[in-house]
């Protein structure tokens, strides 16, 4: 990296007392200058590296992750998308708008090339890719490496709990990043200049739309979460339309050139979306994707709770940016003003938005932090992280103290390619234990295993957080009821499963419906489904693990059809028909 | 104005061009999504539906089933009695669907067809009977009418599309009018309600699958209110995966539903190979199961997929073996054969035992028990008529009874089987 090369003294003409001079060679750096980090660009590096290495480690867990698995598999191996769902009969009719088919080709080929490690490693990269990009972004915005690891700590920080499962809406996250390091580019240093209280509202450059048709194209494709974009390029319209507002009237925005190019940029990236084999069709979808019945059961679709995760961050959140705002004089940007104000509703609404909120109140913030920061703290800041461009930059001497920092970023990339589970095969680490790979806690894996040993097959009943799982993982021919594919389920299945689920009144008869003759209770989470088989006498325990149990159904009709009958003191004086089966519901119909 | 804000602004041409360019995107745009919507929308669309139902007809005529003055004389007894408000909808659902809607009472104060129909389909008539106060039978629903129905209560059916399916068998056409309380309606709201509502895994189904068989044939696929694509390849596996004598009357009307679509099969091939193979399958183990667990005299319980009765004496509590269960499993047993095709048919002997004890057992009843069990006795009837190859419809003297296993309502150019195609 840095070698001995002949100095201006050996070259150039000899200077008066040469002979004399008796101080060491000087060490020139080959490289290019940019690349001497300083102690802020190692602290990224640093940090980039400890998110892939700790992304490398997070365990898989029985999430949709492994029908999305599945589904890549399904499409690689027929060279078509499914139609209606290729796994469930009892989803059959269903259409299917496969809406993550990019991403599931992707997981289901670093599946099929690298197993469980492949997932890690490919899920660990996409957030090092998102994070990397997010960095850029918000240190384009404002100039300033500090105020760019403080907006990724803050969007870690408040977006955390949607970072932690391996699924297609990484793809997508990485995508949002992207295009918020687009946008960035294009309005650079926004942020960054003191001294400039209300810059001008930027204009959606040329080159911003092939790009963002590219970057669309690409996200309808990988993840439906490509309506994010298009609500993000919304926002910077009303940005537009309020500057324009805000400088020459009302009258003024439709008249207004930055208006109407951010509006055709919007409408390029909407118009980039429908390059997809659905065409608008998968618009359609992905917009009344969210008015699905069953998904009002899912925690992640729930409204926000100020009381659980993550409820407290967003909370907290609210409140500094606006204070922040508040105090901050710079003029708070439209666009970053009009992003953050709809995916805050957005969050409120569905919790599962807070990781797009997250870094639009990351990216928002940071300008505002940064002239807190100067106004604050002026002493402290360093002139290094002050001058970003290039011509500076090569103007002044580097400190040989900042190669150091390079040095020290370059082992901190090796240690962490070591301590990653990626460099396993090369350097012949031991592989991890499934119980290392899996999430022990939410894996039934002993669970699994018993199923294998016992060759459990056909229709089964599983909570649906482990269907997909055992989609994967089960036994050949083991089918689960449902799966973590909730817009599929159509609506009776989904009652009768929550009823299981509950063990409410005519949880067995609903089985029975069904003929659904084993079943797989989570015990944590369904304690009291899993008493209520235990005491039944239609369900035998025949697993009972830390992880679960499994049930089988008994005849116990045919074994006491004829004492029952003469014991059972329960007359019918009114003639209705009389039901059969282990139990009655007080809302089924008279049989 | 500052030199900034003069070069935001767009010049009249710019803006003209902008705002074509806008239009042009976003208008092409609205403009594909609604033909895309609406394509989509015609996809979901319901398909054509019968002007009149198919009938399901029986197949068989065997006199040693029950002779004909027998039969006669029994029907005369299972007449549906007027109770007033005390008339249950439930009896009036049964009687209909096993008198037919042109019955004539031989007995004063027993129902007409006529009053039956009229106490089902027309809202006037049911407050006539019930009050005003009584919530209506006939409700208007998003997607036509529906039939209010609930496991109690007099003024209310007692299953799931059980209403709908007894009009449809005994052959309301489509535009047949129905009174709502909401105002008129007609018996096309009715089925667009039952076959739009319809969900596979809904509690009950087999009177559904009767409504969707009978109007949508030769149609074999349709969607519901969800986008669900159904089809009666569907419909049939369902029906035979919930293991007996789970269902309604001991999962009897799960076989009629079956042997219903085999039978309409025959005439329009609503069913794939593979799934009329496995129905015919399915319906000769039942049937196995059925030689095999008859008791000597001749009936079964509710514990008919089992064992066979143990004792002559029926039992006086319990659910499954008291003399109205035994009805209720016979009558209906016999009912779905009567229906079945050939080759799913138990040895003769079995059914004619079965009717044997049957007729004896009804002849033997007191009017309070035929009141209390009407519903079954219901089944029991239509059952003994149809191995007559009739309804009991057709055996009153104004009406001769036909010679053929076809059905008094069908059309005359449908009757015919269409040859399977390869």
């Amino acid at each position: 990296m840095i070698r001995k090369l002949p100095t201006a003294q050996d070259t150039a003409a000899p200077r008066p007392h040469a002979q004399q001079d008796n101080s060491p060679p000087v060490l020139r750096p080959q490289l290019d200058p940019r690349w001497a980090l300083g102690r802020q660009g190692f602290l990224a590096v640093a940090l980039l590296c400890s998110l892939f290495v700790l992304a490398s480690h997070v365990p898989l867990r029985s999430t949709d992750l492994w029908s999305h698995v599945a589904y890549g598999q399904w499409i690689l191996q027929h060279g078509r998308l499914p139609t209606e769902d290729p796994f469930l009969p009892q989803y059959a009719g269903m259409p299917v708008v496969d809406t993550a088919w990019g991403s599931q080709v992707l997981l289901a080929g670093a599946y099929r090339l690298a197993g469980e490690e492949g997932l890690s490693l490919l899920y660990a990269t996409v957030l090092l890719l998102a994070f990397a990009f997010f960095l850029r972004a918000v240190h384009l915005l404002t100039g300033h490496l500090g105020a760019a690891l403080t907006g990724l700590v803050l969007a870690i920080g408040v977006g955390w709990s949607r970072l932690l499962t391996i699924r297609p809406e990484n793809f997508g996250l990485l995508a949002f990043a992207v295009l918020l390091w687009l946008l960035a580019r294009n309005e650079r240093n926004w942020g960054g200049e003191a001294d400039e209280l209300v810059p001008e509202y930027p204009e959606a450059a040329g080159w911003m739309f092939p790009a963002v048709a590219a970057l669309m194209v690409a996200w309808a494709n990988l993840h439906g979460s490509f309506v994010c974009g298009l609500v993000l390029l919304g926002a910077y319209v009303l940005g537009a339309a309020i500057a324009a507002v805000r400088e020459h009237g009302l009258a003024a925005w439709w008249k207004d050139r930055r208006m109407h190019r951010w509006l055709l940029l919007a409408e390029v990236a909407l118009a980039a979306t429908v390059v997809n084999p659905y065409g608008i069709g998968l618009l359609v979808h992905t917009v009344q994707f969210s008015a699905n019945p069953n998904l009002k059961q899912i925690i992640e679709w729930y409204p926000l709770v100020l009381a659980s995760s993550p409820g407290p961050e967003f909370a907290c959140s609210l409140v500094v940016l606006l204070l922040w705002w508040r105090w901050s004089r710079k003029a708070v940007h439209p666009g970053h003003m009009a992003a953050w104000a709809v995916f805050a509703v957005a969050t409120v609404l569905a919790l599962r938005m807070i990781i797009w909120y997250a870094l639009v109140f990351a990216y928002a913030s940071a300008p505002h932090l940064l002239w807190l920061y100067r106004r604050w703290f002026p002493a402290t800041e360093p002139a290094e992280a002050t001058t970003e461009t290039k011509d500076t930059a090569e103007e002044q001497p580097v400190s040989p103290w900042r190669w150091g920092w390079t040095l020290a970023a370059g082992a901190f990339v090796w240690s962490a390619f070591v301590l990653s589970p990626a460099s396993s095969p090369l350097l012949g680490a031991r592989k991890r234990t499934p119980y290392q790979i899996y999430h022990r806690m939410t894996t039934p894996y002993r669970l699994t295993r018993f199923l294998h040993r016992q060759k459990i097959r056909g229709l089964v009943y599983a909570p649906q957080h482990w269907g997909d799982w055992l989609l994967v993982h089960g036994p050949r021919g083991l089918r689960p009821w449902i799966t973590s594919n909730i817009h599929l389920i159509p609506p009776r299945l989904w009652q009768d499963y929550l009823t299981v689920w509950q063990a409410y009144s005519g949880w067995e008869r609903t089985l029975q419906r069904h003929r659904i003759e084993t079943a797989i209770v989570d015990k944590n989470m369904q304690y009291r489904l899993y008493q209520a088989m235990r005491r039944s006498r239609n369900w035998q325990l025949v697993y009972d693990g830390p992880d679960g149990a499994v049930f089988r159904w008994v005849d116990a009709n045919r074994r006491q059809s004829t004492s029952a009958a003469r014991n059972q003191a329960a007359s019918n004086p009114r003639g209705n028909k009389p039901a059969t089966g282990p139990e009655r519901s007080a809302e089924e119909p008279a049989r | 104005m500052n030199e900034v804000a003069r070069a935001a602004r767009l010049s009249r041409r710019e803006l003209l061009i902008y705002s074509a360019v806008h239009a042009g995107i976003l208008g092409g745009g609205a403009v594909w999504a609604a033909v895309r919507y609406r394509q989509e929308s015609l996809r979901r669309r319901l398909p054509p539906l019968q002007a009149r139902p198919w009938a399901i007809v029986p197949r068989y005529d065997e006199p040693p089933v029950i002779d004909l003055p027998s039969l006669r004389m029994l029907l005369e007894r299972l007449e549906l009695r007027d109770q007033g408000a005390s008339l249950k909808i439930n009896h009036v659902d049964h009687a209909l669907r096993f008198l037919g809607k042109d019955h004539r009472p031989k007995h004063q104060g027993a129902l007409s067809g006529r009053q039956m129909l009229a106490l089902l389909t027309d809202h006037r008539e049911f407050v006539r009977r019930y009050g005003p106060g009584t919530p209506p039978l006939l409700e208007r629903s998003d997607w036509g009418v529906r039939v209010r129905y609930a496991s109690q209560g007099v003024a209310v059916s007692s299953h799931r599309d059980h209403t709908a399916a007894t009009l449809a068998e005994v052959g309301l056409p489509l535009e047949f009018e129905l009174h709502t309380p909401q105002g008129p309606a007609t018996m096309a709201d009715l089925v667009r309600h039952v076959l739009l509502s319809f969900e596979l895994d809904q509690q009950e189904y087999e009177w559904s699958t009767l409504v969707a068989a009978c109007y949508l044939a030769p149609q074999r696929q349709w969607f519901n209110h969800a986008g669900r694509k159904l089809s009666f390849d569907l419909l049939a596996p369902r029906i035979m995966r919930q293991r007996m004598p789970q269902g309604v009357c001991y999962g009897n009307h799960r076989l009629f539903s079956l042997a219903a679509l085999l039978q309409l099969d025959q005439q329009h091939e609503l069913l794939s190979r593979p799934v009329r193979a496995a129905a015919v399958r399915y319906l000769q183990g039942m049937s196995r199961v059925l030689v095999r667990h008859q008791h000597a005299l001749g009936f079964w319980n509710g514990n008919w997929p089992y064992r066979a009765p143990q004792s002559v004496r029926p039992a006086t509590t319990g659910t499954t073996d008291r003399l109205p269960d035994r009805i209720l499993a016979t009558g209906h047993a016999l009912e779905w054969l009567a229906i079945a095709p050939e080759e799913v048919l138990p040895p003769r002997d079995v059914v004619v035992r079965a009717a044997a004890w049957l007729r004896e057992t009804i002849l033997g009843l007191e009017t309070d028990q035929i009141t209390q069990w009407y519903t079954f006795l219901s089944h029991a009837g239509r059952a003994l008529a149809m191995w007559r190859g009739r309804y009991p419809e057709q055996l009153q003297p104004a009406s001769p009874p036909r010679e053929t296993p076809s059905g008094p309502w069908q059309p005359e150019e449908k009757r015919h089987e269409k040859p399977r195609s390869e």
